[in-house]
């Protein structure tokens, strides 16, 4: 069937993540930031990554760059770019250090939290734009410069031509986001990662940064990796949603679904956080406890310890362990708590429990 | 920018005279006679009259007498070294000092950044561990002893180098060598450090992240922040390389400044003492705000602040 | 800035940090083992250090056999008991004291070396002593005052800067020379070397002035100073239960980083002739000395080579643990990088 077609197989995903597994070996143990992770990012939609921070959200991305810092190394997995028709689809995990810095930047191009810190100093930002281009296209010099202040006009910036030679310092936040995504959209990728590209901004800034980086994807078609832990955003912005706990993805469904429907305890809790507008929010309720230390990761099922069903049952048990006649509700539980030999990783797998909702609990 | 340059010389200006001050009250305080040094024995009434001559009688009026005279540039007899003037030692000293520190600060610092940054990138491989070591000999040989082996390989063993004394390009290498070591090292160390603070910044990935290969993150932008560290400390680094060191001068007997230091204070010169303090302490100065002027050049952060 | 911690728990992974750096945890076991030996010779090179023998030049180089007869060390000791602990120690060194050679003079190199690491040491930790007493309070002061009293303090910083070095070392030299002599009664020997302690501390303690002062303004920004001024703490009390507890890391790494400074500075000042005076030796005087005799009795290498080779050994020794110790407890330095 690809045959005809040629390179490109229009049905498959633009961008593929398979069981990637990310270490960072530290002096008080190994952490498993990333841990059997698999996405699928379809052409021109926008793709929510959202979890508690230390989720590995941020590792998922930096590993998709192949960003990852020197105690850090991705030890397993593939992670398929096919965003050309022209081009076989290749798997970034092989490519060697050139050929992957051909890709950074000009077809999978990330935009950072901090845009405070993100920019270099002593740098003007029209450099730091053009440089993008001197890169990756052949354009050099004065060209690129030029090219710089017309992605800053892309971006809706006054004045591009004195703002290119100011300094990071002399910008306000909100504008130094918007060179942060000038500076990524510079070569028209076909995949944008924002990882949390808006939480460092107050509210109104925050819905216009928003609305330009819609409004540059409408026009461009490219997909885009939003990583948050705001569902407002994921709700307003993204098509798909995967939601990820402890370095696994624990449910993945259309955002519409996701939201009318949430089936795993970890979801459930995160909607539950989330203050919603028109209702009187006297309570907000809570995720009890925090994400595990990923250096002692909790047998299991992993979100066990904070889980509500769990924590039901476990209460449960105490009643059933005194009237022994009733046991046979015990291994429900156990699954939850232990390492279970149906499943390799010991932690429970993603199911499909309904149209493109998948699920990783196995108590639903 | 020019309102700052004149700011700081303005406080340079008033920071030397406050030099000034301290020395000459080190200089009268401290016990000894400039006239009676060594074979040097003259009349009392020979010695009143000379310190009337010199203004010398009264503190204060030596005090403004001798600062007049700075300002215009003129320093004095010297009361050690009869027959010179305190000009004249300075104007044959100062150049060969700063002409041997300049070519020391400038090897100091050609090897001391690219290792210094080689070994940051390569944390705690080989190339660092060695360098590591290398810095702490460097840093904790003492200089006479380093230029003491440099003279008897390249000077005696060798021969490529006249052993000691001045006049010839052949002259140069190894006094300046030895004193660039230390700088070297210091520098490496600097650098090492600063660079490991810039490489973890966020800015680093974002320039990763744009696809520039690590050679331009490193050289490029990293190196450019990293270098501040290093440029503050070369100001006084450099001020003190150009105006002598006494050891080395000694070790190679180049006729510098800074034996100078030395002879003026065991000898109690006071013109010499205080001319060379105020020699010093410009060039410190001078140098610092050049320092400045090209801190506040590479890093745009701080042209507001003082 | 550098995250500021105000607990114990983050001394005590510092101090783990620097025990699992094998460097700077060997150079430490080193140089304390040094000045075990050091301390323990010292009742025995303290009588001998300048017992000289001038009998023939082929006996200077270093031998297995004592040239000097222990006799001499006997009837220093007449008094006393000839035997115990402490005789037992001294016939060991005397033992060994040709090892190393003997100098011009016919002194023993090895006693004159255990004798000078101990001088050394203590310029390296009286000007570490002189230049933390003095920073921690200017530096505190300036930077808790404010205004123009911080302005001036840091003035005169600047101002103490802008002299040269050597000649502050030197004229500090001949000024206390006289007043200090007559205030130990004539002993002129010791006067000299507590001079030297003034003179390097008096010169050392600028740069840490600058170093308490910066990290001072800082821990004055912090949360938790915030907060007990917020508590109603007083100005003394923030300043002795926050402010002080967290300078101990950073003036402990300035101080531990001026001990090998003070020593290679006083070896500087040998070399130069107005460092320790004869006969009282300090490693660097010992290198120095080694310096002009080679150049004098051309052979002699163990002069030069046994001193250069204990002062730069003793120097590493130090910096290594100063630089362990910056690397352990001050978390900048530990920023994991990307290339």
């Amino acid at each position: 069937m690809a045959l005809d077609t040629g390179h490109c197989d229009h049905g498959a995903p633009l961008l593929e993540v398979r069981d990637l597994a990310t270490l960072f070996r530290t002096d008080e143990g190994d952490i498993r930031a990333v841990d059997g992770f698999s996405l699928a990012i379809e052409r021109g939609r926008t793709v929510a990554l959202v979890g508690e921070s230390g989720c590995g959200k941020s590792a998922t991305a930096l590993s998709i760059m192949r960003l990852i810092a020197a105690p850090g190394r991705i030890i397993k997995g593939s992670i398929i770019l096919n965003d050309r028709p022209d081009t076989p689809p290749v798997d970034l995990l092989r490519l060697d250090d050139r050929a992957m810095r051909e890709i950074r930047g000009s077809r999978i191009a990330m935009v950072f939290q901090e845009p405070m810190t993100s920019l270099n100093p002593v740098f003007t930002v029209g450099e730091q734009i053009a440089e993008a281009f001197e890169l990756h296209t052949e354009l050099r010099g004065r060209a690129a410069m030029q090219a710089a202040i017309e992605m800053l006009v892309k971006v809706e910036i006054g004045a591009p031509q004195s703002r290119a030679a100011a300094y990071p310092h002399e910008i306000s936040g909100g504008m130094r986001q918007r060179v942060m995504i000038a500076m990524a959209l510079a070569c028209g990728p076909s995949l944008l990662i924002a990882d949390e590209a808006t939480t460092a901004l107050d509210v109104t800034l925050q819905m216009q940064v928003l609305d330009l980086l819609r409004e540059v994807q409408r026009e461009s078609g490219m997909s885009v990796l939003l990583i948050t832990h705001d569902l407002g955003v994921v709700a307003r912005w993204s098509d798909y949603v995967y939601v990820m706990y402890a370095g696994r993805v624990v449910e993945h469904a259309p955002v519409a679904r996701l939201f009318a429907k949430p089936l795993h305890p970890y979801t459930r809790g995160l909607m539950a956080c989330a203050p919603r507008l028109g209702e009187r929010a006297d309570r907000l309720q809570a995720i009890p406890g925090s994400p595990p230390d990923p250096r002692h990761l909790p047998s299991g099922c992993r979100f066990h310890p904070r889980c509500a069903l769990c924590v039901e049952r476990a209460r449960d048990r105490e009643r059933f362990t005194a009237a022994p006649e009733h046991a046979t509700a015990v291994p429900l539980l156990r699954r939850c708590v232990e390492r279970f030999p149906e499943e390799a990783s010991g932690a429970p797998e993603l199911r499909q429990c309904d149209n493109d909702h998948w699920v990783a609990c196995w108590e639903t | 920018m020019i309102a700052r340059i004149v700011r700081r010389l303005v406080l340079g200006a008033l920071t030397i005279v406050c030099v000034y001050s301290v020395t000459f009250l080190m200089v009268i305080t401290v016990p000894g006679n400039p006239f009676r040094q060594g074979e040097r024995n003259i009349p009392p009434e020979a010695e009143a009259a000379l310190r009337i001559r010199y203004n010398m009688d009264n503190n204060w009026i030596y005090f403004g007498e001798f600062l007049r005279g700075a300002v215009a540039l003129d320093f004095g007899p010297s009361f050690s070294y009869s027959d010179w003037t305190c000009n004249q030692i300075i104007a044959d000293a100062l150049p060969v000092s700063i002409m041997l520190g300049l070519l020391a600060v400038f090897l100091g610092v050609l090897v001391g950044v690219p290792v210094g940054v080689m070994s940051a990138v390569r944390r705690n491989g080989w190339f660092d561990v060695t360098t590591l070591g290398l810095v702490l000999l460097g840093i904790s040989v003492p200089t006479f002893v380093t230029g003491s082996l440099l003279l008897t390989v390249g000077g005696v063993y060798l021969g490529w180098f006249p052993i000691g004394g001045w006049g010839t390009l052949a002259h140069l290498p190894l006094p300046a060598l030895t004193l660039s070591l230390p700088l070297m090292a210091y520098i490496a160390r600097l650098t090492r450090t600063g660079m490991l603070d810039v490489l973890g910044a966020d800015f680093i990935r974002t320039a990763l992240a744009k696809g520039a290969p690590p050679r331009t993150v490193v050289w490029k932008h990293a190196l450019k922040v990293a270098f501040l560290p290093v440029l503050s400390y070369l100001g006084p680094a450099a001020a003190q390389t150009m105006t002598g060191s006494f050891v080395v001068e000694k070790v190679f007997g180049v006729p510098g400044l800074g034996q100078h230091f030395v002879n003026a204070a065991l000898n109690h010169d006071p013109g010499l003492i205080m001319s060379t303090v105020l020699v010093y302490a410009s060039i410190l100065i001078a140098l610092n705000i050049v320092v400045d002027v090209l801190y506040g050049w590479i890093d745009p952060r701080i042209s507001g602040a003082v | 800035m550098a995250p500021i911690a105000n607990d114990r728990r983050a001394e005590r992974r510092g101090w783990r940090r620097f025990r699992r750096n094998r460097l700077a945890s060997l150079s430490l076991y080193a140089f304390l083992g040094l000045g075990a030996i050091a301390t323990a010779a010292l009742p025995f090179a303290g009588r001998w250090y300048d017992v000289q023998s001038l009998d023939s030049a082929v006996r200077h180089t270093p031998s297995f056999t004592p040239v000097v007869a222990f006799d001499v060390f006997d009837v220093e000791c007449e008094g006393s008991p000839k035997t115990g602990v402490r005789v037992s120690i001294a016939r060991l060194f005397h033992r060994s004291s040709s090892w190393l050679g003997h100098d011009d003079l016919g002194r023993s190199l090895m006693v004159r070396l255990l004798m000078g690491f101990l001088v050394s040491i203590a310029i390296g930790l009286a000007a570490a002593a002189i230049s933390v007493v003095v920073s921690v309070p200017w530096g505190c002061i300036a930077a808790l005052s404010g205004g123009w009293i911080d302005t001036t303090m840091m003035r005169i910083v600047d101002v103490l800067y802008g002299l040269p070095y050597i000649l502050m070392v030197i004229i500090l030299k001949i000024a206390l020379t006289r007043p200090l002599a007559a205030l130990l009664g004539g002993e002129t020997r010791f006067a000299e070397v507590v001079i030297l302690f003034i003179a390097i501390g008096g010169v050392s303690w600028l740069t840490m002035a600058r170093v308490v002062r910066g990290q001072v303004l800082a821990l004055r920004d912090q949360p938790f100073i915030e907060a007990a001024r917020a508590a109603g703490a007083g100005r003394l009390r923030i300043l002795i239960r926050h402010v002080l507890p967290n300078l101990v890391g950073p003036v402990t790494v300035y101080a531990s980083l001026v001990i090998p400074q003070a020593i290679l500075q006083e070896a500087f000042l040998s070399y130069l002739g107005i460092g320790v005076q004869q006969p009282i030796p300090s490693i660097g005087r010992l290198a120095a000395d080694g310096v002009q005799a080679v150049n004098t009795f051309v052979g002699f290498w163990w002069l030069l080579c046994y001193p250069c080779g204990l002062l730069v050994v003793t120097l590493m020794a130090l910096n290594f643990v100063g630089d362990g110790l910056r690397d352990a407890y001050d978390p900048k330095s530990r920023a994991d990088t990307l290339v």
